[in-house]
């Protein structure tokens, strides 16, 4: 099995490389989160919906979204630690590059 | 995870949100433990929350041919692989035929002998109808060995022989000799059609391996449609059926999933504008419902939101199919009919 360090070895600048599989890491360890925790975590993260609104368009109690979050966000946090912090260092660099581009 | 970490990561996430109520937030900000945790729950939302950014166009180039250069030698990898052990088993099933065909003779050969020696047998095995019934098998052949017929000692081993494997096969030990002859007469007749049935089955499971493992080799019994053509055929059949029922969109070259997602979004906000109504939870359904039909490799979940203030959440999946062309489906408005996006690859 080809990882996926492997493939981009060589090919680009070790920055890149590592924010790619970086990047590419924590997406599925996005995926892998049970559906039940990744939709609010989306919703909250990514459309920036409040809890109230969560609750609304997945027809939860507003208290359920807290814990879904909360423990959605518990396990990626797991995840990122047992992947030795790669996940925020590229997260920072891509806020950075972000910023840089506006 | 203990209630009270579970309660911790709760409070601490809400106050990250700005959910937390005033007297959670103080709770928060004078705990230094809670507070430590607030910055690992903040790395995790901005992981989540991070844009990506554009890669260079040349950057890309490169690494998408370092990608399908690895992905080559991978397949090459595998098909060496694949087509080693085919050879090994050829040779191991062979062995196991030949030792198949050699059992079943030697067998016959001593059944053949038995029927011979009935008579004698008889007259060998008679003093076993004195003896403990509970041990006629053991008994016989000790018996028949023992017998007063030193000139006809060979035939008295062969009687004894065929007792033996008439208990063998049959376990019938308290029958009689005639009955003990015939059943190890029938004992042996299933024994060898057991023997060929195996050895056919063998045969016929070591083609149709070849056939599956070996698709490009030529082999002189080969069947002349193989498995992976008879595969490729009703995937092909499957595909067309896809094509007929459900309205295929071919987007052309997309830069991102992201981009894709946006034009599946605005697609979903012009049918809600013109009034139609979807259930999301309906549509999620016949979403997973899609993904196991069409049997995609990998399928890689998102979910979008449609409108500012009602918001409505759908979801689909985005996959790449084993012959490489990509597919998104979603369920679309106003009956969450399925859609299907071919993309390529």
């Amino acid at each position: 099995m080809i990882e996926a360090s492997d493939r981009f070895a060589g090919t680009a600048t070790a920055d890149d490389s590592t924010a790619v599989v970086a990047r590419l890491d924590f997406d599925a360890a996005l995926a892998q989160l049970p559906e039940e925790f990744r939709a609010p975590v989306v919703l909250r993260d990514v459309a920036g919906c409040d809890y109230a609104e969560i609750g609304s368009i997945l027809r939860i109690p507003a208290g359920t979204v807290r814990s879904r979050i909360a423990r959605g966000r518990a396990r990626l946090a797991e995840t990122m630690r047992a992947n030795g912090g790669n996940h925020h260092d590229a997260a920072e660099r891509r806020n950075d590059e972000a910023s840089n581009h506006e | 995870m203990s209630d009270e970490q579970f309660r911790e990561d709760e409070l601490v996430s809400a106050y990250l949100d700005g959910e937390a109520t005033p007297a959670e937030i103080a709770e928060v900000e004078q705990n230094d433990a809670l507070l430590a945790r607030v910055e690992q729950l903040r790395s995790v939302r901005d992981a989540v929350a991070a844009p990506v950014a554009p890669m260079p166009a040349e950057r890309r180039e490169q690494m998408i041919g370092a990608a399908l250069a690895a992905a080559d030698a991978e397949n090459t990898q595998r098909r060496e692989a694949r087509i080693v052990p085919v050879h090994r088993r050829r040779e191991t099933l062979l062995a196991v035929a030949a030792a198949a065909v050699l059992l079943a003779a030697v067998v016959s050969a001593g059944l053949i002998a038995s029927r011979g020696g009935d008579d004698e047998a008889d007259m060998a095995a008679a003093p076993t109808e004195s003896a403990d019934a509970d041990t006629a098998t053991g008994d016989t052949a000790a018996a028949a060995e023992a017998a007063p017929m030193p000139e006809e000692e060979p035939m008295a081993e062969e009687a004894a022989m065929a007792a033996t494997t008439t208990a063998a096969y049959a376990e019938t030990a308290e029958e009689e000799p005639m009955a003990e002859a015939e059943a190890a007469m029938d004992a042996a007749e299933a024994a060898d059609e057991a023997a060929m049935a195996e050895l056919e089955a063998a045969s016929a499971a070591a083609e149709a391996e070849l056939a599956m493992e070996a698709p490009g080799e030529e082999t002189a019994d080969a069947p002349t449609t193989s498995s992976d053509e008879t595969d490729g055929e009703a995937e092909e059949a499957r595909r067309t059926a896809d094509d007929a029922d459900q309205q295929v969109v071919d987007l052309g070259p997309f830069e991102s999933l992201q981009s894709l997602i946006d034009d599946i979004a605005a697609r979903w906000s012009a049918a809600l504008e013109d009034g139609a109504m979807a259930d999301s939870g309906t549509c999620s359904k016949a979403v997973h419902e899609r993904e196991l039909e069409l049997d995609v490799e990998a399928g890689q979940p998102f979910i979008a939101t449609v409108g500012a203030e009602d918001r409505l959440a759908f979801d689909g999946r985005f996959a790449r199919r084993a012959d490489g062309t990509a597919v998104v489906v979603y369920a679309a408005p106003p009956d969450c009919g399925i859609e299907v996006h071919e993309l390529p690859g």
